[in-house]
Order: structure tokens, then sequence, then C-alpha cells
């Protein structure tokens, strides 16, 4: 069974539990005031509902065959833990040497770009962007 | 005022320099997003949110609205060109463009795509102008128990426009599950916040569709390969042999495209898909098809343009979105602090006639920038996507930040970009999940509100008559694709 497969897989659980986990939350809130429903009712047909639909698409995945194709996942996981790797230094190194070291390792690091012209455009583009933010819509960027 | 004075009053606001200006940014990007590869309308309007924010509301959406129909220019190009659709809605476009292409009437093709879509979205817009505000004015006589009907309808049509109905209902109830995170508007009470405080306001609609939108798309995208070999594109007027050919199929087009687009749960793909089906049904050799006949260029380029318009009927009078995109807009009007729905058109005339007749307007922008400089954005197709997926990742930190400059919106924005990774790898449709969110409160106080009026009684929603129309219609949508497998396997 490859990652493809397994993927949905994990997505539909995932769907499912926290269906389930709403479900858990919602049943210690109260339920109904008078006439009408009260703060956890909603929350429990959602995580009811939640559940249900996505335990069906994981019955469908689980039962069906495996036609993925084994399309690599290996450059999107690394792009998305350099964004993650990002936000994480933003409170730390601020705004532009995040963005920026994020950008020059995207062009260079991931896209096998030289690395003159990667910074030139990882620059340009976090200039661009602290000018827009910072200096024209006056946003107190880390 | 009548509703051509109310077109007047609306020209006289659009053809201000600012709203002008907006008009003609919003249809260059929409163009631009059609032919860019890993990035449509939906995700150029969610990256252009945040930079919106607090702006005029006129200027914000008539921005939003151009991108949204000058994609369906846009997408063309590269239907025609490289034989890649850039949007769902043209890949009907490809099988006969393309074909043009190799036979070197490349300049051809778009021409025709651009009148036919000069023409389909100018009668589109026209029906929109005609019917929405009568349709507005019918619902203003909408209490709770309708109102809860048609959020219902919105979320299970939107749901049924995906490739699975079950996968969107699950994205569609996801959405409405994180809209009641924060303080309950009810009673005060702080709900899912799991002792957070910086949850307590909830997970805003930016945030969501950036993230879904923004990071999920470009994450996903990231793998395309290298730039395409391009068509050359010479001689884009159309001959008047081409003209006679393909008026017909424009008119077709641009009537089954309109009343595609005003019906919930289909959109501009479908019509596409039924102009070019209807167009091989009445000609006269139908075996040109697939070979590079102009009328398979016309029909689905014109029905996806009007399609477009018409989407923008329940959008704008009943507040129930056809498309991802139309749901973003929606969430944008809610944004601005307008609630969408019937009471738009009396609340809000100033807006709404100001976006219809920056609808004229784009169009024709849009066929002032296509007939000559066709060419010219067919170079952008040239743009390798390894050069374009970092700055939109930049920018959608620094968007999702200055929101409420929040570090934690920005791990949330982490979060639901990887989860948009997913459903977008997947092919679960995200859109009902932003429209869940946005339309979330709207659904539970029409539900309370209903409770209370009937005594806790539930068959209000289905003896009151335009609340079990709008609920026997979003059954209707949702139970669709299992009545045409049985219909198809009768048939087999």
């Amino acid at each position: 069974m490859r990652f493809a497969f397994r993927g949905e897989l994990v997505l539909a659980l995932f769907f499912t539990l926290i269906g389930a986990l709403w479900i858990l939350r919602a049943l210690r809130m109260p339920l109904w005031d008078g006439f009408a429903p009260d703060s956890g009712f909603l929350p429990l047909v959602y995580g009811v509902l939640l559940a249900a639909l996505a335990a069906v698409v994981l019955l469908q995945l689980a039962l069906a065959k495996d036609s993925s194709n084994a399309e690599t996942i290996r450059k999107p996981l690394i792009v998305m833990g350099a964004l993650i790797a990002a936000v994480a230094a933003l409170p730390i190194a601020g705004f532009v040497i995040s963005v920026f070291a994020l950008l020059v390792f995207l062009y260079a690091g991931v896209e096998r770009l030289r690395l003159l012209p990667s910074a030139i455009a990882a620059a340009a583009i976090t200039g661009s962007l602290y000018l827009v933010f910072k200096a024209w819509l006056g946003v107190p960027l880390p | 005022m009548s509703e051509f004075g109310h077109l007047l009053a609306g020209f006289s606001a659009a053809l201000t320099l600012k709203h002008l200006t907006m008009c003609f940014l919003g249809v260059l990007m929409g163009q631009m997003v059609g032919v860019l590869p890993g990035i449509g309308p939906a995700a150029a309007i969610a990256l252009l949110l945040p930079l919106t924010f607090g702006a005029d509301p006129t200027s914000a959406i008539i921005l939003f609205a151009g991108i949204y129909y000058g994609s369906q220019y846009g997408g063309t190009l590269t239907s025609v060109l490289v034989s890649v659709p850039g949007e769902s809605s043209t890949v009907m476009t490809t099988v006969d463009g393309y074909q043009m292409a190799l036979q070197g009437r490349a300049g051809a093709a778009l021409g025709i795509a651009a009148i036919g879509s000069f023409i389909a979205g100018t009668l589109g817009t026209l029906g929109l102008t005609l019917l929405a505000p009568p349709l507005a004015q019918a619902a203003l006589a909408f209490g709770p128990p309708e109102y809860f009907a048609l959020v219902v309808l919105g979320l299970t049509a939107l749901a049924a426009v995906g490739s699975s109905v079950l996968k969107g209902l699950v994205a569609g109830v996801a959405g409405l599950l994180i809209g009641t995170i924060g303080i309950d508007p009810q009673n005060g009470v702080a709900r899912f916040t799991f002792d957070q405080t910086w949850l307590l306001d909830g997970v805003e609609f930016i945030v969501l569709t950036v993230a879904l939108f923004g990071v999920g798309e470009v994450v996903a995208s990231c793998a395309l390969g290298a730039a395409r070999p391009v068509a050359d594109v010479k001689n884009v007027l159309p001959t008047r042999e081409d003209w006679r050919v393909s008026r017909m199929p424009i008119l077709r087009g641009s009537g089954v495209g309109f009343v595609i687009g005003v019906l919930p749960a289909t959109g501009a793909t479908i019509a596409s898909f039924l102009a070019y089906i209807l167009e091989k049904k009445v000609a006269k050799d139908p075996s040109r098809f697939g070979k590079g006949a102009i009328e398979g260029v016309a029909a689905p380029e014109s029905a996806n343009n009007a399609a477009a318009a018409g989407a923008m009927v329940p959008m704008l009078s009943l507040g129930v979105p056809g498309s991802g995109t139309t749901a973003i807009i929606l969430g944008a009007l809610i944004m601005f602090g307008i609630r969408p729905g019937p009471e738009l058109f009396t609340k809000n005339a100033d807006l709404v006639w100001a976006v219809i007749a920056s609808m004229y307007i784009g169009n024709v922008l849009l066929l002032v920038m296509n007939l000559p400089l066709a060419g010219l954005f067919a170079r952008l197709l040239k743009i390798p996507y390894r050069w374009l997926y970092p700055p939109i990742l930049a920018l959608c930190i620094a968007g999702v930040y200055s929101q409420s400059n929040s570090l934690q919106d920005c791990w949330l924005l982490a979060a639901f970009g990887m989860l948009g990774w997913l459903m977008k790898r997947y092919d679960w449709s995200m859109a009902p999940m932003i429209l869940g969110l946005v339309l979330g409160p709207l659904f539970e106080s029409a539900l309370r509100q209903s409770l209370t009026l009937s005594h806790a009684n539930p068959a209000v929603f289905v003896t009151r008559p335009i609340s079990a129309v709008l609920l026997a219609l979003a059954l209707l949508a949702v139970t669709a694709p299992l009545w045409t497998r049985v219909y198809r396997a009768k048939a087999v």
C-alpha cells in the first residue's frame, strides 16, 4: 500500500477523530434551554455528522483497491516543513530574516537554482512585502 | 428607483477612477491567474483578502469579481496553447482549441474565445441585472426557517459541485464545526477554545481561506514540472467564415451557461461541458469536433463566461454561492460587515449595482486586453512554477499575520495549510469548509430563532413552503449523483 492511498485514509481518520472530539466536548455543555438549542447542541450535531460522514469515507477507502499513483510527496513535505520552520522563527528572528531565509531555502535548496539569483529574488520579494505591509499598511511585523 | 435607474447609478459609481482602477486590476489579475499554473481565482482572492481588510468594500468586491470572471478568459490561453486547462471550466476548450493550435490557428481560437467570452459575459451580466433584483425581492419575505434552509441548500449545493458529494459534505460540516470555536454569540460561553485565550475570537475567515487556498494549493502544486513549449499566437481576429460558423454556438453557449450558472450545485465547468455536447449534437458534421472545430472553442468559452455571471445571481440575491470562488467573495462580504442575502439589494444597493456595472465594464476591458495582447499573456506561460510559489508562501505568512498581528494565526496557517494540501492532493473540495465557517453563525442563530418561534417544533422547517422547497432542493443536490448512477445503470 503506497503513501498516496494511506494519506487519504489518514485524512478521513483525522476528520473522524475531530468529530469524536467535538462530541465528547459538546456533551459537557448545556444542550437545550427552553425552546431553543443551547451552546452544546449544534457542536454535538456537527460532531456526530462529521464523525459519521468521515467514517463512511474511511470505510469506502478501506474497502477500495489501491488505485493511487506513486506521485512523490518528498518535495511538498520539505516545502511544508520549511513553512513551519519559518513560522517558528518569526518571534525569534523577525519577519525579514525568517522570510528571506525561507525564500533562499526554497529557491536554492529545494529548486536547486543558483545561490546568487536566489538571494537576489529572495531579497527583492522580502523587501517588497516589507514595504507593502510595514510602510504602506502600517502592520507591526515581528 | 427602477432597475435601470439603479444600474445607471451603479455605472456612475463604477466609472470613478478608483473603481475603474480596481476593475482593471481585477480583470488583469484574473487573466494572469487564469494563465499561471498552480494558482486559481480562489487562491488569488484569498491572498488579496488581507490587503483589502479595512478598505472600501465596493472597491474590494469589484476587484474580486474582476478576478473571478477575468480568470475564465485567462484559462483559455493555457487550454489552447499548451493543452493544459488553466481552470476546470476550460477543459472542453482544450479538445478543439489545442487541435487548432497544432494546425497553426491558435490566434483564431483565442480570438473567437475572447469575442465569445465578451458576448456571453455581457449577456450573462444582463441576465444578472434582470433576474437578481426580483429574486432578492421575493426572498425578502424570508424568516429564520427560510434562512436556515438557505444555508443548508448553500452547503449541500457547494458540496455537490466537487468530485465527491460525501467528501464535500465532510468539508462543509468541518467548516461549521470550526465555526463553533470561540465565544458563543448567543450566551457568551467559550466553546472549544481548549483553554487558549487567543482562540476566544474563533478562527478567522481570512486565516482559513489563505491556508486552504494559498498554502494548500501551492504545496500541492509545487511538484509541477518546468514550463511547456507554447504555440505561437498570430492573427487573433477571426475570419468572416470563423465568425459565421461561431455566432450561433456563442449565443447557444451563452444561454446554456447562464441558466446552468444560476442553478445551485452546477457552475461553469458543467456549463462548458453541456454547451460543447449541445454543439456536437446540432452540428451538421459532428465528426469535425475534436479535430479543431472552432465551434468547439466558441461554445464552451461562451458558456463558462455566462455561467460566471449567472453564478452571481444566487450569490448576490440569496447568499448561496455556486462555486468555490463565489463562496470566498461571499465570505469577503461578511468580512466587510455586509450581510449577504436578499437584503443586500435594499441595504447595500450602491455596492451591488456598482459591482454589476463594473462587470459590464470589465468584459469590455477583457476584450480590449485579449485581442491585441493575447500573445503577451501567452508569454506568462513560459514562467516556471518554481519561481512563483515561494513568494506566494511568503505573502501568505505576511497576509495572515497582518490580519490581527497574531503569531498564533501563523501557526493556524501552517496547520490548516497542511490540511489544505492533503485535501487538494486527494481531491476533497475545500470551498464547502470555507462556506461552513462563514455561514455557521447565521445557521446557528436561524435554527435557534426558528425553534423559539415554533416552540421547539422542528416541523416549522417543512410546513413553511419556501423553507420546504429549499430543503427539497438541498436533498436533490445531495442525492443527484445517486440518481444519475441509477439512471446510467438502467441505461446500460
